[in-house]
């Protein structure tokens, strides 16, 4: 049979994923509407081959998202904060002015059922657990964004000690 | 993103054909656009994603919502010319592996009937 694996979501204050020396820099105005815009804007001169299609586009997109959204509860006065650098490799540092992902712990332990329910082919728990709802949850929130973040982001994903920044990095094959 | 909802053989079948982007600023809508249609008795769904070129995980999230629906009212939910991007976003949410995927809406429809 094969083995049950599980990712997570890891908190490490030193991880290097947060050493920014030698990455762009830019700031955002919280505003949800031009999530996407924010995220054509930094990828503007980006490889074609780091793009897959949008798929690049799409993950970014969801790392402003939470930022703007659960963050900085979509309060434009408050930044965004993005650093990234797609030499070699596409890698993010997003960095948000709220309270930090309080939630976190919480996360896991759902993605943990979760992924349990689809190991053993319960489907029908698999099917009500396929969406987290926080208690900030609402229409516009997926559930799975950090789903397929942990899938994507295939050299790490880690949070700082506040759980308010967010360093990523893909690699992509020759 | 455009919607565009037509009958399918029965009562209780619908075609739900997408084009464009489903992200978060349709999603919502998206989803509840269908919902109230198996509301009113269209339990068996097809949505066609053949001309859908993005999709974010507000867009899975309204999938899921439509998918918990079809249980609830004991029907199903197929979806039909997924590919690419939209396709790869799905297997990343594991979501794939739980829906009903078909090559184009005639397959789905043959399923029913």
């Amino acid at each position: 049979m094969t083995p049950f694996i599980i990712r997570k979501l890891i908190v490490d204050d030193r991880n290097e994923l947060f050493e920014a020396q030698g990455m762009r820099y830019q700031e955002f105005p919280s505003d949800l509407g031009r999530v996407r815009d924010y995220a054509a804007e930094i990828l503007r001169d980006c490889p074609d081959a780091f793009r897959e299609g949008n798929l690049l586009e799409q993950q970014l997109s969801e790392l402003l998202k939470n930022g703007i959204k659960h963050g900085n509860g979509s309060d434009p006065s408050r930044a965004l904060k993005v650093w990234f650098d797609l030499r070699k490799r596409a890698r993010f540092i997003v960095e948000d002015q709220g309270e930090g992902f309080v939630g976190l712990e919480e996360w896991n332990a759902f993605f943990q059922r979760r992924q349990r329910a689809l190991y053993e082919q319960d489907f029908d728990a698999f099917l009500s657990l396929a969406s987290y709802r926080g208690p900030h949850s609402d229409d516009t929130d997926g559930g799975n964004s950090l789903i397929a973040a942990l899938e994507y982001w295939n050299g790490g994903m880690i949070y700082n000690g506040k759980k308010n920044k967010v360093g990523v990095v893909r690699w992509f094959s020759a | 993103m455009q919607m565009d909802f037509q009958p399918g053989r029965r009562p209780d079948q619908l075609v739900t054909v997408l084009s464009g982007d489903l992200d978060l600023y349709v999603a919502p809508a998206f989803a509840q656009a269908v919902t109230s249609r198996m509301d009113a008795g269209a339990s068996r769904v097809v949505i066609d994603f053949g001309e859908v070129n993005y999709l974010d995980s507000s867009g899975v999230g309204a999938l899921i919502r439509l998918l918990q629906k079809a249980k609830l009212l004991g029907g199903e939910l197929r979806v039909a010319r997924l590919s690419g991007t939209p396709r790869k976003v799905l297997e990343m949410s594991n979501i794939l592996s739980i829906l009903k995927t078909v090559p184009d809406v005639e397959t789905a429809l043959q399923g029913w009937t």
